[in-house]
């Protein structure tokens, strides 16, 4: 099937004072996978809920699938909705509580013990039909509840930070079960999380929210190649943000520089404007320099330089995570950056040693300075 | 984050599951008693006329005095054998505050009226209490036991007793269980840990418990119906009295009122103190 | 540090603990006695087949019992009691889980706080007052000396015990779970007869037997509204005791405690079974 398009347009949501949701506009492609990712408070659960229609929205439009559905009851928009702690109904066997959106839609029994049956085996719960929920274990009530929203074949799945009760092996492999279950069955959906490797791992498009405002949306790699904001670059992926300033002195190069140095930058890795496209203002002044520390190469103090711009510096921490180390380096001027080294690093760097940072400045992005 | 988790349009609905509660509440709970306020006030004649006579005749006088003494008694003694009550139950385990929980609650559940009753076969003349005074020479002949104060007092200490224990138990368990172990590491005896960290911070709730009791006791009407004699009338019989025998209505609705406000008053002391926190269970 | 005086303290610490262990174990008992035994010996006493209300019992027969049943006013006595109580019941629980159930959805506090009040408030007033007020009230509706009558005034009282009872079961995950039905396409009202009400059933069931129980332990409401004709096992107690000194009002108590402790066994093996 192809899942619904789903339209918002002016999406704002306010409790007495405060303002969840401010006039969010997207346009969500039908069968696409949108995460919309944000930290908590962001707001990005409260759009869902509107979606949904458990919220009424203080002002604009939700359209699902060419209906203007803003006014409509939950019951009534045929949009599946997986909750962050799945709402199985705990005195329901898994068999009932997937049977239960059938039994509303009045389907006959025929039609709906085959559809349940369909549903089980599409997410791999067979055997455990009998069971109740309190029987299971996390993973498994989550493939319930996903068979659950998806056994009436809405033409759009919402789900509210669905892995975030999981630990880490099986979210992982709950990412890989989504993704195959999405390419499979066809269905529009909007997936709203915290954590970015989910949204990077799963998605066509992401959204960022912060404070209730929609700051970009794109695809993921677009999206942690080129953030368009300090807050997306710092919020997608880890980042060094240094500021700086960027002088258009040729229409085809832009001149950067800052404490670490000067160098050129092709246009199309300037986002001074968050959302319409890389490099159209061609303004000078300061900004926002974004390096990831996997451009930041850390070698000893006498190695020669490997990339870009070669910085004396001194290492403050150094930190393993098992498949990479993450150093902490003082350069000139104070300005401190995160470089990332595979494996343990060099055994030479340690805290208090002395050493050289490359920085592959090619691939650094220019963000508008101190914006959000 | 706030999360909105109330389902679309259900603003009118909620209100329309509370339509039937507030319908009945305000027709059967808070109109009669504003109607009684009312009455006690208009009836026989407009004016305080009532309550002028419940604060100087010496019968009204002598019924006031004779609730409150009662209920004071009960509640002081009652708090202090349920506070050891409680304390033991809080402190065992396992089987032991399986059993002591187990035979308060089979005094409570029992009901108030065959409590009441049964005293009538312990502290009579033919009862237990007699029996084993005159079997084991303590006295010559048989004891006044019941139809007097000691006798109601003994019933509402009896009633009483497991409501008090269950309250403050209740208020010992919010203590933290470690604060007192914490007290020991720290040096304290047993006993000072008792005294100087446990009692004290239990002392809302024993407060509390003491409010709730004693407006509790005061409208107690069938131990001092059952075991009481003449000079044990209490305000709700007098109430009684008033109403259904002597047909004064007016002097009824005053003295009703007049319970009704202090019962309110000391409910809400003891909300203000303790709060509704325990309603709300698992939130 | 070597004290000479050090073994008799010690010796003197631990006579003073286990002194103190055994007063504790001691007034343990004595209170347990106090709160059981005058039931026991109630019970022992309607047991007896003399005709005074005296301890210990003479002989054992059961014609107390058998008085009580035969008996015409006795049982047009247990006949309104067993109906009170289940209109009492039935009444209570309908409202007050309904009232429970919508002060859990409110969203501001203090008014949740508020109404939460309200429907407890009876608990703060003494039954007399109550049924003073409710006195002409009823009067004017023809409800006095009428079973319905008795029962809606006790039905005020045994209130808020319902909606303590659902309320403490209410949890605020239950809204998502309503949510979810929402999502699944129920309608409110289907949302609340598939999956709320389940969920709250052992509460309800407490409830109901807490109102059923209230409306038994009651004398005041069928003394002041109950009449002639609307009189109550409690309230034959009483009147009993005025007129006869026989023990057929042990066997009455006995009868109602018996229930009591029936049902309060019953309430236990409800909730026992529990979703979470």
């Amino acid at each position: 099937m192809i899942g619904a398009a789903v339209t918002i347009e002016g999406l704002t949501k306010t409790f007495d004072r405060f303002t969840a949701v401010r006039d969010l506009s997207i346009e969500v492609r039908a069968g696409e996978f949108l995460s919309v990712l944000g930290a908590s408070g962001s707001g990005k659960s409260t759009v869902l809920r509107m979606i949904a229609g458990l919220v009424e929205p203080s002002a604009g439009r939700i359209v699902i699938d060419g209906r203007d559905a803003t006014r409509l009851p939950p019951e009534a928009r045929g949009v599946g909705m997986v909750f962050q702690d799945y709402a199985l109904f705990p005195h329901m066997s898994v068999r009932q509580n997937i049977a239960f959106p059938l039994r509303m839609r009045r389907t006959p029994r025929a039609m709906l013990a085959r559809k349940v049956a369909q549903t089980i085996d599409l997410v791999g719960i067979e055997g455990l039909a009998e069971r109740r929920p309190a029987q299971l274990s996390g993973g498994q009530q989550q493939r319930v509840a996903l068979a659950r929203a998806l056994v009436f074949e809405p033409k759009l799945l919402l789900l509210d930070e669905p892995l975030s009760a999981l630990d880490k092996g099986l979210r992982d492999y709950m990412k890989a079960e989504l993704k195959t279950l999405h390419r499979r069955v066809g269905v529009t959906v909007v997936y709203v999380t915290h954590d970015q490797s989910e949204a990077l791992a799963m998605s066509d498009r992401v959204a960022v929210m912060h404070h209730g405002n929609l700051l970009d949306v794109d695809t993921p790699a677009r999206l942690y190649d080129l953030p368009g904001s300090r807050y997306i670059a710092g919020f997608v992926g880890d980042a060094n943000l240094i500021e700086g300033e960027i002088v258009w002195t040729d229409p085809d190069w832009a001149t950067i520089s800052c404490a670490l140095g000067a160098w050129r930058l092709a246009p199309d890795r300037v986002r001074m404007d968050a959302g319409s496209g890389a490099g159209r203002a061609r303004s000078n002044g300061p900004a926002t320099i974004v390096i990831r520390p996997e451009d930041v190469a850390v070698a000893a103090a006498d190695a020669p330089a490997s990339a870009g711009i070669a910085l004396p510096c001194e290492v403050l921490e150094a930190l393993y995570n098992g498949s990479y180390t993450l150093y902490a380096l003082r350069c000139q001027a104070g300005v401190t950056l995160s470089a990332r080294a595979p494996g343990q690093g060099d055994a030479r760097l340690a805290p208090g040693s002395r050493a050289t940072a490359s920085l592959s400045v090619g691939r650094s992005v220019v963000v508008e300075p101190g914006s959000a | 984050m706030t999360r909105a988790t109330r389902p679309r349009g259900s603003v009118p609905w909620t209100w329309l599951w509370l339509l039937p509660g507030l319908a009945f509440m305000g027709a059967l709970f808070v109109l009669p008693i504003c109607r009684m306020a009312w009455d006690s006030v208009s009836d026989p004649v407009p004016g305080l006329g009532n309550y002028a006579a419940i604060l100087s005749e010496r019968l009204y006088l002598r019924v006031f005095w004779n609730s409150i003494w009662s209920a004071t008694g009960a509640t002081l003694a009652s708090v202090l054998i349920g506070y050891a009550l409680a304390y033991a139950i809080c402190r065992a385990s396992g089987r032991r505050r399986r059993l002591i929980l187990g035979l308060v609650m089979f005094s409570y559940v029992v009901g108030t009226v065959p409590r009441a009753f049964s005293w009538l076969v312990v502290l009579g003349d033919r009862g237990l209490a007699n029996l084993l005074l005159l079997r084991l020479g303590i006295t010559r002949s048989r004891v006044p036991l019941i139809y007097n104060e000691f006798g109601v007092l003994v019933g509402m200490i009896h009633v009483m007793l497991p409501f008090v224990t269950l309250i403050l138990l209740g208020s010992m368990l919010r203590v933290g269980a470690h604060l007192v172990p914490a007290a020991r590491t720290l040096g304290a005896t047993s006993r000072r840990a008792f005294w100087e960290v446990f009692v004290p911070l239990t002392r809302p709730g024993v407060l509390a418990a003491m409010m709730i009791v004693f407006v509790y006791s005061l409208g107690f009407y069938i131990v001092p119906a059952v075991l009481g004699g003449a000079g044990q009338t209490t305000i709700v019989m007098e109430i009684q009295e008033l109403a259904l025998n002597l047909g004064d209505w007016g002097l009824a609705a005053a003295l009703s009122t007049a319970v009704v406000l202090v019962s309110i008053l000391g409910a809400a002391m003891y909300v203000r103190t303790t709060g509704l926190a325990d309603v709300h269970g698992h939130e | 540090m070597s004290d000479p005086a050090a073994p008799r303290v010690l010796a003197r610490g631990r006579l003073l603990h286990w002194t103190s262990r055994l007063l504790g174990a001691a007034g343990l008992v004595l209170v347990g006695l106090f709160l059981v035994a005058p039931i026991l010996v109630a019970t022992s006493v309607s047991f007896t087949a003399d005709t005074i209300l005296a301890f210990p019992p003479v002989g054992f027969s059961l014609r107390w019992y058998a008085d009580i049943l035969h008996s015409p006013t006795w049982r047009a006595a247990i006949v309104n009691t067993l109906a009170i109580g289940a209109m009492c019941a039935a009444t209570a629980t309908a409202i007050g889980t309904l009232s429970a159930y919508g002060i859990s959805r409110l969203r501001d506090p203090a008014l949740r706080d508020g109404l939460l009040i309200l429907f407890l408030a009876p608990l703060a007033v003494p039954y007399m007052s109550l049924g003073i007020a409710i006195y002409p009230t009823f009067a004017a509706l023809g409800l006095v000396g009428t079973r319905l009558g008795v029962a809606l005034a006790q039905a005020v009282i045994a209130m808020p015990f319902v909606v303590l009872s659902v309320t403490a079961i209410i949890r605020r995950r239950d809204r998502d779970l309503e949510s979810a039905s929402r999502t699944l396409g129920a309608t409110p009202f289907k949302g609340f007869c598939y999956i709320v009400l389940p969920l709250l059933a052992p509460g309800i069931a407490a409830g109901a037997v807490l109102a059923f129980m209230t409306s038994f332990d009651d004398v005041v409401m069928p003394i002041f509204l109950g009449g002639l004709h609307a009189g109550t096992v409690p309230k034959m107690m009483l009147d009993s005791l005025a007129l006869t000194s026989d023990p057929s009002v042990m066997a009455a108590s006995t009868a109602i405690a018996g229930v009591g402790l029936l049902l309060f066994l019953g309430v236990g093996a409800i909730r026992r079974p529990r979703h979470r």
